[in-house]
C-alpha cells in the first residue's frame, strides 16, 4: 500500500514540477522584456455613491485602465452611511488608496496624519490637476500650507428664485425687481386666484425641500426673501475692515420681520416648517404655491420632466426671477461654496506618484471626457471636435447610472456642464447659467474649521433656525431679538466667530475684527 | 355542571375587541397597500392626488426600471444566498451550542453560560468589531456577513430551555444504550423541537435579508452588496439633499417599486411557518 502511494505521489509531483516550469518557458523572454512597464498597478478608490452604481464589466472604467496602465477597484458608499465607513476605515487603518469625501470634512483627518503630503507629487506630476482647480480652492483646502486634499469644485451659483409665469401673465403682473413689488405678487398670488380655478387655494411663496431642524438648509428655503436686505443666515461678510456675522445683525431682524409679516398675512405657505421633501415638491406641482427658492434644477427638470409636472398643468410655466433688490440695492443668491469636496490619498499608498498622476489623467481633457462621457463613438458622437449627442447605447448607460462613474470622483465642471450638459439639455441650460451667474453672497470663512467651530457651529446652527422659526410663525415677538443675539453669543457664538477671525487673520496676513 | 355564560355581556366585549383589532390591522396594513398601490401607478397620477384608493391607471414601468437597474440581479443572488445558507449555518450552530448547555455533568458548565450572558450584554463596539473581521481575513467576503453573528445568544439559550423540556428520560436511556451525544442530538431532540427550529429559522431568515449595516461596513465590492444597501442608495436620492446636476432623483412610484420588490419575498415566507411561529412564542415556557 505504501510503494503504491509512494508511486503515485512522486509521479504526481514530478508532473506538476515540470507542468510549471514549462508554463514559464514560454513567456519569459516577452515577459522579462514586459516586466518593467507591464504590471498595471492596483489602487483602491472610496466614494459616496452620487446616485451612481457600479456596473460589472464597466467598458469606461476598463477603458480608463487601459490608459492608465491601473487595475481599479472601486467602492460606492450611500452618502447617509459615508461618514460612518470612513471613520471606521480610518480607525483601523485600513484606508482605500484614495478616498473622495464631500465638503471639508478630510479636514479632520489631516491631523492624525492618514493622508499623505501631495505637495511635491502635485507640483512634479498634477498640471492638469492645476490647471483644473482655482487658486481660492486651493488655499481654502491647504493644510500648514501643504497640499493633503485636492478639491473638486462646481460652480457657486445653484439657486434660483422661480416664479410661476403663467399666473404672472394670468394677473397681468411684470416680474417684481423691489421688495414692494415682490410683496405685491406674493399677496395677488395668495388671494387674487391666480390659477384661475375658482377656489381660493394658494399661495405667494413655498419651499422644495424639508427646512431641517438642524438649521443646516433653512438660509436656502428663504434665501429669495432674504437676498434683498443685504444678508444671509450664517454667512459672515466684511466691511470697512470690520467682519459681520450674518445672523446677528441689525440686517437680519429687517429681513425676519418682513417673513414674518408675510407669513402674518398668509402669503407664505403655512406648513412651511412642518413639510417634508416629497410633499412640497408634491404641492409645488399641484400648483399650491407661486414661488420658491430652489436648486437650479428644481423648477425645470425635476418639477416638469421628472415630476411630470407639464403633464398634470399643461399651462404652468416656471420662469426664473433675478435677485430682488433692496432698498439700497443689494441683492444676491447665496454661493454654495466652491468646493464641493475633496480627493485625499492614503499615507500609507505605496505607489503615491502613480496615484498622482492617475487622478492627474482623471483631471486631463482626454481622461476627462472619457469619465464624464464615455467611449467616443460608442456612447457619444462628435461633431466638429465637438460633444454631439450621446448615443442610444451612451443614454442607456447613463440612464442605467453607471456611464460617469468616476466623474463624480475627480469631476471637470466645465466639461460636465457647457460641454455635455448644455449640448444635451439646450432648454435647462439658461437656468443653470441664470443661477451661475447671479450675484452671490459669500461666506468670508469658507472653509475654515477651528476646534471651536466642531464644538459649537452644530447647536448654534439649530439655535438660529429654532429662533427664526419662533419669530417668523410669532411665537416669539421680534422684540425679543436681542435676547436671541445675546444667548447666540453667549453659547459659544462669540468664541466660534473669534476663533474664525484669527484663523482668517493668520491664512491670509490680514487685520480684521469683528463687527458685531 | 357547565356555568351558565351571560351571553349578553360576551357579545358587547366581542364587539369592541374585533373592532379595534379591525383598527389595528388596517392601520398596520393601510401604508403598505399604499406603497404597493403607488408602486404600480404612473408617476403623474401620483401627482395629481394625494390619497389614492383604487388605482385609477396601472403602470408597471417603475418595476421595469427598478429590475433593470445595474445590480439588482447580483443584489438578489448576494441576498438569497446569505439568507439560505447564514440562515441553515445559524441553526445548526445555535442547536449544537444550546445542547451543550444542556447537559448537565459538562465541565465548566457555569463558566460557558456566564461568558454566553455576558455576551448578550456586552459590545466591543464597531471598530473592534470591524478589526477582528478583517483580522479574520472575512472584509470583503460574504462570510462576513454570515459569520460574526451566526448565533443569536439570546435565542440560543431559549433554545436550551425548549431542550430541558424535553423529558430527560428520552436522552438518558438512549445514552445507557450507548448512543453517541451527536445521535441524541440528531435523532431525538431535533425531531422534537420543530416549533423552536421554525421559530429560529424565521427569525435568523429575516434578519440576514434585512443586512445592511454589516454590509456597508464589511463590504467593499459592488458584486457582494446585499438587496437592502443597494435599495437604500436608491432611497437616499430622492429624499435627502443630494443635489445632483446632471442626475433627477427617483420618483416616488420608483422608490415604492424598490421597497416591494425588497420586502415582498421575506413576507410570503410568513404564512408558511406561521402555524409554527405562533406555538414558538410559548416556547421555553412551563409546560403543564
Amino acid at each position: 500500500m505504501k510503494k503504491h502511494l509512494l508511486k503515485t505521489f512522486s509521479i504526481v509531483t514530478t508532473v506538476v514540477l515540470l507542468t510549471t516550469t514549462f508554463s514559464g518557458c514560454g513567456k519569459q523572454s516577452s515577459e522579462a522584456q514586459q516586466q518593467k512597464s507591464s504590471a498595471p498597478v492596483k489602487f483602491s478608490i472610496m466614494m459616496d455613491d452620487s446616485g451612481r452604481v457600479l456596473k460589472e464589466d464597466d467598458p469606461v472604467i476598463k477603458e480608463v485602465e487601459k490608459k492608465t496602465n491601473t487595475k481599479l477597484d472601486v467602492s460606492l458608499v450611500a452618502p447617509s452611511e459615508f461618514s460612518n465607513k470612513l471613520n471606521v476605515m480610518v480607525s483601523s487603518g485600513s484606508l482605500p488608496d484614495m478616498v473622495r469625501i464631500n465638503g471639508y470634512n478630510a479636514s479632520q483627518y489631516i491631523p492624525q496624519g492618514v493622508f499623505l503630503d501631495l505637495t511635491s507629487y502635485i507640483d512634479k506630476y498634477g498640471s492638469n490637476i492645476k490647471k483644473a482647480i482655482p487658486k481660492e480652492a486651493w488655499e481654502s483646502t491647504k493644510y500648514n500650507g501643504k497640499i493633503y486634499s485636492i478639491p473638486t469644485v462646481n460652480y457657486t451659483g445653484k439657486y434660483n428664485f422661480f416664479v410661476r409665469q403663467d399666473w404672472l401673465d394670468n394677473l397681468g403682473l411684470k416680474a417684481p425687481t423691489t421688495i414692494d413689488e415682490l410683496t405685491d405678487m406674493l399677496t395677488k398670488f395668495t388671494f387674487n386666484d391666480p390659477d384661475k380655478d375658482g377656489k381660493n387655494d394658494t399661495f405667494g411663496y413655498s419651499q422644495e425641500s424639508e427646512i431641517n431642524a438642524d438649521g443646516s438648509n433653512f438660509r436656502a428655503a428663504f434665501a429669495a426673501l432674504f437676498g434683498p436686505f443685504g444678508v444671509m443666515p450664517g454667512m459672515t461678510q466684511l466691511k470697512d475692515g470690520k467682519l459681520y456675522y450674518g445672523s446677528i445683525t441689525p440686517e437680519y431682524k429687517d429681513a425676519v420681520e418682513y417673513i414674518a409679516k408675510l407669513y402674518k398675512q398668509k402669503l407664505i405657505d403655512p406648513d412651511i416648517f412642518i413639510t417634508k421633501t416629497d410633499q412640497a415638491k408634491q404641492k409645488l406641482v399641484q400648483s399650491k404655491s407661486g414661488s420658491f427658492t430652489g436648486w437650479w434644477s428644481t423648477g425645470s427638470q425635476v418639477l416638469m420632466d421628472q415630476m411630470k409636472m407639464n403633464q398634470v398643468n399643461p399651462k404652468a410655466k416656471w420662469s426664473v426671477i433675478s435677485p430682488i433688490k433692496g432698498k439700497s440695492g443689494e441683492s444676491g443668491m447665496p454661493s454654495n461654496g466652491l468646493v464641493a469636496g475633496t480627493i485625499n490619498v492614503s499615507s500609507k499608498c505605496k505607489n503615491p506618484e502613480e496615484v498622482v498622476k492617475f487622478i492627474d489623467y482623471l483631471l486631463s481633457d482626454e481622461g476627462a471626457w472619457l469619465t464624464h462621457a464615455g467611449i467616443k463613438g460608442v456612447h457619444y458622437t462628435e461633431k466638429d471636435g465637438k460633444f454631439e449627442k450621446r448615443t442610444p447605447e451612451g443614454e442607456k448607460a447613463m440612464n442605467e447610472k453607471w456611464l460617469d462613474v468616476l466623474s463624480q470622483f475627480a469631476p471637470r465642471i466645465d466639461i460636465a456642464m457647457e460641454g455635455i450638459y448644455k449640448v444635451n439639455n439646450p432648454t435647462y441650460w439658461p437656468y443653470i447659467q441664470v443661477a451661475r451667474d447671479a450675484k452671490q453672497y459669500k461666506d468670508v470663512f469658507e472653509g475654515i474649521t477651528t476646534s471651536e467651530s466642531q464644538t459649537y457651529k452644530a447647536d448654534l446652527q439649530k439655535l438660529e433656525v429654532d429662533w427664526f422659526t419662533k419669530f417668523v410663525t410669532g411665537k416669539e415677538p421680534i422684540s425679543k431679538f436681542d435676547d436671541y443675539v445675546k444667548q447666540w453669543k453667549d453659547k459659544g457664538g462669540k468664541q466660534m466667530i473669534d476663533s474664525f477671525i484669527k484663523e482668517y487673520n493668520k491664512r491670509h496676513g490680514t487685520n480684521y475684527t469683528a463687527g458685531n | 355542571m357547565v356555568a351558565k355564560v351571560d351571553r349578553g355581556k360576551i357579545h358587547i366585549f366581542d364587539v369592541i375587541n374585533v373592532l379595534i383589532m379591525i383598527i389595528v390591522c388596517i392601520l398596520m396594513i393601510y401604508p403598505f397597500i399604499y406603497l404597493l398601490i403607488i408602486s404600480i401607478s404612473p408617476i403623474s397620477e401620483v401627482m395629481k392626488s394625494n390619497i389614492i384608493l383604487i388605482p385609477k391607471k396601472i403602470s408597471f414601468d417603475s418595476y421595469k426600471y427598478v429590475l433593470r437597474y445595474a445590480g439588482v440581479g447580483s443584489a438578489y443572488k448576494v441576498t438569497i444566498f446569505i439568507t439560505v445558507v447564514g440562515t441553515l449555518i445559524s441553526l445548526i450552530m445555535t442547536a449544537l451550542g444550546a445542547y451543550v448547555l444542556t447537559i448537565k455533568d459538562l465541565p465548566g458548565r457555569n463558566l460557558f453560560l456566564t461568558l454566553v450572558i455576558i455576551t448578550m450584554i456586552f459590545n466591543g463596539g464597531l471598530i473592534p468589531s470591524y478589526m477582528v473581521v478583517k483580522q479574520l481575513h472575512m472584509i470583503n467576503q460574504v462570510w462576513a456577513l454570515i459569520i460574526p453573528n451566526a448565533i443569536n445568544t439570546f435565542w440560543m439559550i431559549v433554545m436550551r430551555n425548549f431542550f430541558q423540556s424535553i423529558p430527560v428520560s428520552l436522552s438518558e436511556s438512549a445514552r445507557i444504550d450507548g448512543c453517541s451525544e451527536y445521535k441524541i442530538l440528531l435523532k431525538i431532540i431535533l425531531p422534537l423541537s420543530l416549533p423552536i427550529i421554525a421559530t429560529l429559522a424565521l427569525f435568523y431568515a429575516v434578519s440576514l435579508w434585512n443586512t445592511y449595516f454589516n454590509a456597508i461596513l464589511y463590504i467593499n465590492s459592488k458584486k457582494l452588496q446585499p438587496l437592502q444597501v443597494l435599495i437604500r442608495s436608491m432611497y437616499d436620492q430622492g429624499s435627502q439633499g443630494v443635489q445632483s446636476d446632471t442626475l433627477p432623483p427617483p420618483a416616488e412610484t420608483i422608490r415604492a417599486a424598490t421597497i416591494m420588490i425588497a420586502t415582498l419575498p421575506i413576507l410570503c415566507i410568513y404564512p408558511f411557518l406561521q402555524k409554527y411561529f405562533a406555538q414558538g412564542i410559548m416556547v421555553g415556557a412551563v409546560k403543564g
